[in-house]
């Protein structure tokens, strides 16, 4: 059993304690995992119990005429597609009393999503089965990417970019006396520290643009350089810190009436709330940026503030929910012409549907991120494409066919190798 | 006490009905089939409160006082015990006067492939076998006719009927099987009644006015699983487009019908064709108000004191889960997730964590299945209590009713939705969810 995800182990076993006691009078339960791989442990491991016979299913006519054939089994184990075809789930529906005829529990494996049709078009056999359980799986890929908001945001090509603008920062900042360009600079090069993963560096730059801000009584400077010095204790892990800087923001934006800012460090906000795994509260700060973006016509906001929001109730597990968010996100992306938030949406509308079990679909998406992510060259982006990708192959048993990388320890390495050139010092 | 049994959904498998004196008994004796045999009616039947009894007794006396070739509607929610009503009904009619076709077109026919045509052809096969059954000489060039009718229409050859007589087939079962498991012979029979339907309406009323007069007896046919027609263009073209077949035969007719299309504007049309349309409704734990009907509890209660000891489950928990389904069927389910996770844990009896524990799960797996459209639908049902499509193009509230998530009640102030119960909880956050998106 060491093969299951810990939280899976009570379901596996309760699993097994219904076939137990139900074995001669006949049953039918519904086990759910997105992973091929996973669902086969399930088989060898009930197979291991008891005698078993396995049954692969593709359409309708050939379930009903297998139904009727079978007898004198002691565990039937029912494999389908990915996604059941309408003649597929009208035949679960509609004969789903056969499943008891044998005399022996039936046991039907399926993708999330595969069960959401039953939910939802076959509620006869939802309603008649005995129990389900959902299997969460090992392992999933990479966790969603939070879609930043930033105030004073930065465009760059490569690391080399990036790095010529921090010559120049410090440069300009060696010559210049007007306070509030020094305060613009500040910004701008601790947003280069940030993006080249020095955050610590960062930090610095912040709080000297936060200290010449309240000098001066800049009141946007200092809301803007609280929100970035909550953004990078939140790169940190510093989750509480980063809350309590975003609200000292907050209160300045609302202050000066700056609503596109207020919607930015509310977004912030909710996605610190989110990795503290307060995501019903960060769904109610996103709710709220969502309201002002929408309000003031903030497009960049709407976008970024629905991707978070998808990917919040994706980690609820309201999958369905939050493929909605992802797609109306990748609508404005596509419409403002944001390249990297397409990437991440579509990065992430794959992991959605990977979760749901429809591993081909997500490596459709995978792929479409992975071309975006070389087109502008994200790296971070086209690894987690690629990492996502691999462990989609991996999950049909194809690890072969990751592009470029046949084996996920490779794409794994690469990632790492990718994080180091980014220069993580956190 | 009201003589009118509920008849509940369910199955006991091989172990014959028994109380159960364990978890694990009682898990099985807590799956979904109707019930059938005078054992299982006698061990699992619950009485239904006096204040909502059974409308299958006041059925049984319209067909008593019958004149004519009455056809009615038999609607309910799915699980809410229509099937065993129907056993029931059937066991009431007098059969010194009446002779009942009783069958269910999931065995004869295909459920996913299945249409009006098919249909009548199934009932005609029926007819001639209920009669062979009971020992009636149908006059030998009427059968002969029919038969030759069927061989034609399904285009069986000799040899086929030859070999499958030598398995013991008579050619009533043989064809219906053929019909009900080769698409090709469906697609066949569909063509030749293309333009022959009539002829075939003919044949069949000759056939029952035979029945009749050789039996002295009425004949009823009572058709069950209809309802199981619920989605689209199928259930729709069988019943709205093609419901005046469905009077021609001249005998009395119960049909089962499915309850989401009664929300179909085309519904009332369909309606008063018929001569009653019958419904046996859920039964409410709490009225409009959201007061607790005591009697209806009670009922929910004994539904399982019938099926497992006392001792076995917590009465607060039980209640608990009652409160939180007021369905059936839901009910059953819940109860059993309970029954396993008590069962697991070694528990002596079922308590409010494994009922919360079951309750929990299933809201979660619904909040996560209800599309966006869908939730604002039942928040809007939930408000106004009632569950309407807009128009013909929309079917929100026909997809809910389908799958139980809307759910319609009846009581003594009338008929009214609501949101399945356990989704109640929900409603609140969605609302709210939905005032700030």
């Amino acid at each position: 059993m060491e093969e299951f995800a810990a939280e899976d182990l009570e379901e596996i076993e309760t699993v097994i304690a219904e076939l137990e006691i139900s074995k001669e009078r006949g049953n039918l339960l519904i086990c759910t995992a997105a992973s091929p791989t996973y669902r086969q442990k399930v088989i060898d491991v009930i197979a291991g119990r008891f005698p078993v016979r396995l049954q692969k299913v593709e359409g309708g006519d050939e379930l009903i005429s297998k139904l009727k054939e079978e007898k004198g089994h002691e565990v039937l184990i029912w494999e389908f597609p990915e996604r059941l075809s309408p003649d597929l789930i009208e035949a679960l529906n509609n004969f789903r009393e056969l499943f008891y005829r044998p005399g022996a529990p039936s046991l039907l494996l399926l993708t999330p999503s595969a069960l959401d049709d039953v939910i939802r078009k076959a509620p006869d056999l939802w309603r008649y089965c005995g129990g389900y359980h959902e299997l969460k799986g090992r392992e999933g890929g990479l966790a969603f990417q939070v879609l930043d908001v930033m105030t004073t945001s930065l465009h760059y090509r490569d690391k080399e970019d990036l790095l010529r603008r921090k010559r120049i920062d410090e440069h300009l900042l060696q010559t210049l006396k007007d306070e509030r360009e020094r305060i613009k600079v500040l910004q701008d090069l601790g947003g280069v520290h940030y993006h080249l993963g020095e955050v610590r560096q960062a930090i610095e730059h912040y709080e000297q643009a936060l200290e010449i801000a309240r000098e001066i009584g800049d009141r946007r400077s200092e809301g803007i350089a609280l929100g970035s010095l909550g953004n990078a204790y939140a790169a940190l892990g510093e989750s509480r810190r980063a809350i309590e800087l975003y609200e000292q923001s907050l209160a300045i934006y609302c202050e000066i009436g700056d609503r596109r800012s207020e919607g930015a460090a509310l977004c912030h906000w909710g996605a610190a709330n989110a990795a503290l795994g307060e995501t019903r509260r960060a769904i109610e700060h996103f709710e709220q940026a969502l309201e002002i973006a929408r309000n003031i016509g903030d497009k960049r906001g709407e976008g970024a503030t629905l991707g978070n929001m998808g990917a919040a109730y994706a980690d609820l597990g309201e999958t369905r929910r939050a493929i909605e968010l992802y797609e109306q996100a990748l609508a404005i992306d596509r419409e403002i012409g944001d390249r990297r938030g397409e990437g991440v949406n579509l990065s992430n509308l794959g992991e959605a549907y990977a979760a749901l079990g429809e591993t081909r679909r997500a490596i459709e998406l995978y792929e479409q991120a992975l071309t975006i992510a070389r087109n502008i060259g994200d790296r971070m982006g086209e690894g987690n494409a690629l990492w996502n990708m691999a462990l989609a192959y991996e999950s049909l048993g194809e690890a072969g066919q990751a592009i470029e990388s046949p084996r996920t320890e490779v794409v794994r390495r690469q990632l790492a190798r990718w994080q180091e050139e980014a220069g993580s010092d956190g | 006490m009201d003589e009118t049994l509920i008849i509940h959904a369910i199955h006991y498998g091989n172990g014959g009905a028994m109380r159960a004196s364990d978890l694990a008994k009682a898990y099985n004796n807590m799956t979904l089939e109707p019930l059938k045999e005078e054992e299982e009616f006698k061990e699992f039947y619950v009485y239904r409160p006096e204040n909502a009894p059974s409308p299958i007794e006041g059925l049984n006396d319209r067909i008593r006082i019958a004149e004519g070739a009455e056809k009615y509607l038999f609607l309910g929610f799915r699980g809410s015990g229509k099937s065993t009503e129907l056993y029931r009904l059937v066991d009431m009619i007098d059969q010194e006067r009446f002779l009942v076709v009783h069958y269910s077109i999931r065995d004869e026919l295909n459920l996913s492939d299945f249409d009006f045509r098919d249909f009548f052809v199934s009932m005609a096969l029926k007819v001639l076998e209920r009669a062979d059954d009971v020992g009636l000489s149908i006059f030998q060039d009427i059968k002969e006719d029919l038969h030759r009718f069927m061989k034609g229409i399904t285009m069986v050859s000799e040899e086929e009927i030859t070999t499958s007589k030598g398995a013991g087939l008579s050619l009533e079962k043989f064809l219906s099987l053929k019909i009900s498991q080769e698409k090709k012979t469906r697609e066949v029979v569909r063509k030749e009644l293309e333009m022959r339907i009539g002829d075939l309406l003919v044949k069949l009323n000759g056939l029952i006015h035979e029945v009749e007069d050789l039996s002295g007896k009425r004949l009823i046919i009572v058709v069950d699983d209809l309802d199981k027609l619920t989605r689209g263009s199928q259930a729709e073209d069988f019943f709205y487009n093609n419901y005046e077949l469905l009077l021609q035969p001249n005998c009395l007719a119960i049909y089962t019908f499915p309850i989401p299309l009664t929300f179909h504007p085309s519904y009332e049309m369909v309606r008063q064709a018929f001569d009653d349309d019958v419904l046996l409704p859920q039964l409410p734990v709490k009225g409009q108000d959201g007061a607790i009907k005591d009697d209806n509890l009670n009922f929910y209660m004994d539904v399982i004191y019938r099926r497992m000891d006392r001792g076995l489950v917590d009465e607060e928990a039980l209640k608990k889960a009652i409160l939180s389904t007021g369905k059936l069927s839901e009910f059953m389910r819940v109860m059993r997730e309970a029954c396993i996770r008590a069962y697991r844990r070694r528990a002596a009896l079922i308590g409010d964590q494994d009922v919360g524990g079951a309750l929990e799960k299933f809201r979660r797996t619904y909040d996560r299945t209800i599309s966006q459209a869908h939730k604002e639908r039942l928040i809007e049902i939930h408000e106004s209590k009632e569950a309407r499509d807009k128009d013909n193009e929309d079917d929100i509230s026909r997809d809910l009713l389908f799958s139980l998530t809307a759910v319609e009640y009846e009581d003594e102030s009338g008929r009214w939705c609501d949101v399945d119960p356990l989704l109640l909880p929900l409603v609140e956050r969605w609302r709210s969810s939905q005032q700030k998106t």
